[in-house]
């Protein structure tokens, strides 16, 4: 329909302060700084189009009236159990609302065809990123550099960013991987630069992130899109079914398969380890830390939790509590 | 804090100067700590550089505005 997604959300440690005196002290401070930031914003035609809100967690949810600043908020409600059949039609529903929305903002219609041609575009995206994900596997590509790419999807046309990753690609294919090391499993609230924090800290304790679950990073795909035909109601469902039914963030209710990816990650590729990274007042993956723990220490795994905000005041305690973990 | 009230307070204006500029010196500084590693390729300056626009609504639209995109903002990350 010729628009382009952008997403919402800051890793600025100083700009939350400027929104730090209208919303509470505990709030998730990736919000937080997002708030900060939107005060710079100026005036574009981008102010007539809504925030496209899912209904994931409550800080999401109470973004807009915190922020109170235009535009105004489209709340897509997110059926909070996914694997039954009545949450996915109602999340269909959502989505076929969605798209009323967009060709009354655009005066366009979506169709099967551009509709195809979308979905195409978006699973050769996938396709490449995978690949990059298998090197960083192989320790070909270090967590960082994987972070710094997939941070930086949706920022630009998704073919160049394709084309980018896939040069980065050739870059390192042809680089004999790092050393058998300590690499860990990166679970929890998201990580979006230039907070790389926890990132440099886990390398300076000497590990490095083989994997991740943050839906800045790893999963900013849930998987590929899988249409039974290839009609226009076809692609919709298979569309919908892939961003709800496939997805496991942590505010989904039913959400074992969750648990069991991260645990199948870590024994295929050997990883030894959880990092688990809450941001202070992140209730969705702080309530999970206490599900994931056990579960994984059972089966041997180690598990670190890493409460933080965006200071860096705590840097030498969490590096300390890192090099006391990779020593195990 | 709405955009109005914003504007008619200087002291205010002030604060996002410096915090402008804060940001700037924020964004710098995550960006030279990874250019300086070891196992930094030029190839990789094209993400840093996406990530290096924090505002970056209007000014994404000045520079891939030619393919006629509009650009969408969606919430949550
Ligand atoms: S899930 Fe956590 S990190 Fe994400 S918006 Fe909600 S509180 Fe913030």
């Amino acid at each position: 329909m010729g628009l382009h997604p952008l997403r919402l959300g800051s890793g600025c440690f100083c700009v939350g302060r400027l929104s730090a005196s209208h919303s509470p002290v505990l709030m998730c401070p990736l919000l937080k700084a997002t708030m900060g930031l939107l005060q710079f914003q100026a005036p574009t035609q981008n102010d007539t189009m809504p925030w496209v809100v899912p209904t994931t967690c409550d800080w999401v949810v109470k973004f807009q009236e915190l922020a109170n600043t235009q535009p105004e908020a489209y709340f897509l409600e997110l059926p909070h159990l996914h694997r039954g059949e009545k949450g996915q039609q109602r999340w269909l529903e959502e989505i076929y609302g969605l798209v009323r929305l967009l060709e009354n903002q655009t005066g366009r219609k979506l169709n099967r065809k551009t509709l195809l041609s979308s979905v195409q575009i978006f699973m050769h995206a996938w396709k490449v990123f995978g690949r990059l994900i298998e090197l960083r596997r192989k320790r070909v590509l270090a967590g960082v550099w994987f972070m710094v790419a997939a941070n930086s999807f949706l920022l630009d046309s998704i073919e160049i960013w394709t084309e980018r990753v896939h040069q980065m690609l050739e870059t390192v294919a042809t680089h004999p991987p790092a050393p058998e090391g300590n690499g860990v499993f990166l679970a929890g609230s998201p990580i979006i630069f230039p907070n790389f924090k926890l990132l440099h800290l886990i390398e300076t304790a000497g590990m490095d992130v083989y994997g991740d679950d943050l839906c800045t990073s790893e999963r900013i795909w849930p998987g590929a899109v899988c249409y039974e035909e290839p009609s226009y109601r076809g692609i919709m469902r298979a569309l919908a079914e892939r961003y709800h039914k496939a997805c496991i963030c942590p505010t989904f209710a039913d959400n074992e398969r969750r648990i069991n990816s991260i645990l199948n990650t870590l024994q295929q590729h050997h990883i030894r380890g959880v990092v688990y990274h809450v941001l202070k007042g992140c209730h969705p993956f702080d309530i999970e830390s206490f599900n994931l723990e056990p579960r994984l220490k059972s089966r041997g795994y180690h598990f670190l939790k890493i409460e933080t905000d965006y200071v860096q005041e705590d840097s030498q305690n969490i590096l300390t509590r890192l090099e006391a973990f990779g020593r195990i | 804090m709405n955009e109005i009230a914003v504007k008619s307070n200087p002291r205010r204006q002030r604060l996002l100067q410096r915090v402008r500029m804060e940001i700037h010196a924020e964004l710098e500084a995550a960006r030279l700590q990874l250019q300086q590693r070891a196992d930094y390729h030029p190839t990789w300056d094209y993400f840093l550089n996406l990530l290096m626009r924090p505002l970056a609504p209007d000014r994404l639209q000045a520079e891939v505005g030619p393919s006629g995109e509009t650009f969408m903002q969606f919430g949550t990350v």
